[in-house]
């Protein structure tokens, strides 16, 4: 009976925020100050079966994420109301949630600028600091079943002062990983935000757009592997950035440079001697542009070793591909121990052609590479007028894969009509070899829309697969796997798009904005709903 | 163990969202326009951008592109387009790279292959992504003279024409000598 109660308290209550929700944006146009955005997933159908040890294969699922934010001036209120109901039950632990997931305060003017509450923010370049959020995606996770969004933030607050050419920031609190959803941090598994951290930087901007900066990172959290006590540590980096042609006067070329030097638990004078051996925890990254009328190049180096310190993301210096094969291969940053550079040169000879080749190369620990060279010729005759095209090819190696050689090529193109009638055609394969016993591969994608602008588009798409190590691979198949699916997206009313996904939605490993994450496989039919008031 | 077939009422329930998302949306018609939020940031070329500065002289126009998201190369290629065709009529464009460490490197080479004339700012750190609450990409944002959003376009598809015809309202109409009046 007092199960009961709670369950129509929980309920009552779910449905009262649910209300203020709907009244805050039914509100919306009368007050003006509320902006918000909403994102709403809707799923019915399974898990592949080649995974019953998941559960119930069947499966309902609605999501919701809601955000909110009331502006007044120079101040800014925010909150974000997240929920996930589903179909499963797990012994012990309840896979649906509701609540706030973030919530802050801002006041900013021309110089000032503080926060409190969940903060994101960048130190450097990453390298002792960084806090952000994925835009658009969403996460599932696989104890308890239910989807959340990654939010790697920091719960605390943050301050920023600027005045003529001096900067400064400063946060404190404590930081999540974004990998935890409210869900799992109910049932009392691991909290959202563990830890502290505590850091500054002070940053100088100096004549011919030159700028120098440090910054330091304090942290408590977690356990010392070495000594099992409380684990405690402070990062200092400082960074330059400069333009060394601008200040000889050189205007036909440019060269931006910014070289960035952190270390772990070292004093001032010992940051000073650059110590670059692996049992020094340090990170050097030197990127340079070189920008000379149609031709550009890109020059990035890094040396990590010990520097993953779980709030940081220092840049990894792999090609972000946008083809789906190659998205999906993407070498993850190791920042135990790497070093490599990532070079890449585009030529702009004409107005309807452009050349990019990327070389990249990261050595990891125990002699572990990753070599990836790639190359693209883009096609826009006419300012793609009437069609636009895209050949790649692409070979790489990752020795942490156990993949000796990976070969893919394929091609894009769009054709244009009537204005605002277009049609996409993506082709790629994917070819590679394993050691081991693990045999090679064969990866096909074929995808084919129709758009029509100010409308929606309608798209088919196919994967074929002979990799052994897809998720949705039954143990016993002998023949290639074939997901196919059918998508629409339409722009319902200004602010409300929508997408539908029927089929097969394949599994494994994905990249956005920078960031790898595992998605699940799906068998059945999505709608997700994006609105914006 | 499943909690029953609660599967038609959750696509039905979705079905009724949608449609009434769409009645409530169209049924709303003209409403008044959340604020555009304030910001002061610098561009590729060091130069101060600051909304309050660029909307004295017209509307401004702010999209929120990666050099990792495809739509967004034709959607900044549509933008300097606008920039020739509506900058002298009065809208000024920003284009808010959003990319983070990983690419920011390609920034710059990224834009000067495109050879765009609007300014490009850097949101290193995610505070305009999250004033703007951009979810997606590209995102574009429109903003009156008032400093209130009128407009907003997420995702980008060719030919697209609603925005653009947005744009027009708000610009002084051409003079019959093809210019715009001072």
């Amino acid at each position: 009976m007092v199960l009961g109660r709670l369950q129509t308290t929980r309920r009552t209550s779910e449905y009262l925020v649910w209300a203020a929700c709907l009244l805050l944006v039914l509100a919306a146009p009368a007050h003006a100050q509320i902006a918000g955005a909403n994102l709403l997933i809707g799923q019915l159908g399974n898990w592949p079966p080649s995974l019953p040890d998941r559960g119930n294969p069947d499966r309902e699922s609605l999501y919701d994420r809601l955000d909110l934010q009331y502006l007044s001036g120079p101040v800014t209120v925010g909150a974000r109301f997240e929920t996930d109901r589903n179909s499963d039950v797990n012994p012990g632990t309840d896979p649906e949630y509701e609540g706030f997931s973030r919530r802050f305060a801002d006041w900013r003017d021309d110089a000032f600028h503080v926060r409190v509450g969940s903060v994101t923010t960048i130190l450097g370049r990453g390298l002792v600091h960084r806090s952000f959020e994925i835009p658009g995606v969403v996460l599932e996770e696989i104890g308890p079943r239910t989807r959340f969004t990654p939010l790697r933030d920091v719960d605390g607050a943050l301050a920023e002062w600027e005045r003529g050419p001096v900067s400064l920031r400063a946060l404190s609190g404590a930081p999540s990983d974004g990998t935890v959803s409210l869900a799992k941090e109910r049932a009392g598994n691991s909290p959202r935000h563990a830890g502290h951290i505590a850091g500054g930087q002070i940053a100088v901007a100096l004549p011919l757009q030159a700028r120098i900066g440090a910054a330091v990172l304090r942290s408590t959290g977690g356990l010392n592997p070495a000594t099992g006590l409380p684990r405690q540590h402070s990062v200092g980096t400082g960074f330059v950035e400069v333009d060394p042609l601008r200040i000889l006067r050189v205007t036909a070329v440019s060269l931006p440079t910014y070289v960035e030097y952190a270390q772990e638990d070292r004093t001032f004078g010992q940051w000073w001697s650059f110590a670059h051996t692996d049992r020094t925890p340090h990170a050097l990254y030197a990127g340079t542009n070189v920008l000379w009328g149609p031709v550009t190049l890109s020059l990035e180096w890094k040396d990590y070793a010990q520097f993953r310190l779980g709030t940081n993301d220092p840049p990894s210096l792999v090609r972000e591909h946008t083809e789906v094969l190659l998205n999906r291969h993407t070498h993850v940053l190791i920042a135990d121990r790497e070093e490599g550079y990532q070079a890449e040169l585009s030529w702009a000879p004409l107005d309807w052609g452009t050349l990019v080749l990327n070389r990249s190369r990261s050595d990891g620990a125990r002699g572990k590479r990753f070599e990836e060279l790639f190359a693209e010729l883009r096609f826009t005759p006419h300012a793609a007028e009437r069609w636009e095209g895209t050949v790649f090819a692409d070979r790489s190696e990752d020795d942490n894969e156990g993949i000796p050689r990976r070969d893919t090529h394929g091609l894009t193109a769009t054709a244009r009509w009537a204005r605002r009638w277009s049609a996409s055609l993506d082709v790629e394969r994917q070819t590679a070899s394993r050691v081991g016993f693990i045999p090679g591969y064969e990866d096909v994608h074929l995808s084919l829309t129709a758009s029509l602008a100010d409308a929606g588009s309608v798209g088919f798409s196919w994967d074929r697969t002979t990799d052994e190590l897809d998720p949705s691979w039954e143990a016993g198949r002998t023949r290639a796997l074939q997901l196919a699916a059918w998508n629409a997206s339409a722009r319902v009313a200004e602010g409300h798009d929508a997408v539908l996904f029927v089929g097969k939605r394949r599994g494994g490993l994905a990249c956005t904005a920078g960031t790898c994450y595992q998605v699940q496989p799906f068998e059945g039919a999505e709608l997700r709903l994006v609105s914006r008031f | 163990m499943r909690r029953g077939p609660r599967g038609p009422f959750l696509l039905g329930g979705l079905a009724v969202l949608l449609v009434l998302a769409v009645v409530i949306a169209r049924a709303a018609g003209p409403i008044e326009q959340p604020p555009a939020p304030a910001f002061n940031a610098r561009d590729l070329e060091g130069r101060s951008v600051s909304l309050a500065a660029l909307r004295v002289r017209g509307p401004v126009l702010i999209d929120f592109w990666a050099t990792w998201c495809t739509p967004c190369r034709a959607a900044l290629v549509e933008l300097e387009d606008w920039r020739r065709r509506y900058g002298p009529r009065g809208l000024a464009i920003v284009a808010v790279s959003v990319d983070g460490p990983r690419n920011l490197a390609k920034v710059r080479p990224y834009v000067s292959r495109l050879k765009v004339g609007y300014p490009v700012v850097i949101d290193d750190d995610g505070r305009l992504q999250e004033l703007y609450q951009v979810t997606e990409l590209p995102t574009a944002v429109l903003v009156d003279t008032a400093g209130r959003i009128v407009g907003t376009r997420v995702g980008f598809r060719r030919g697209e024409t609603a925005l653009a015809a947005r744009v027009e309202g708000l610009l002084p109409p051409v003079s019959p000598a093809g210019e715009a009046p001072h």
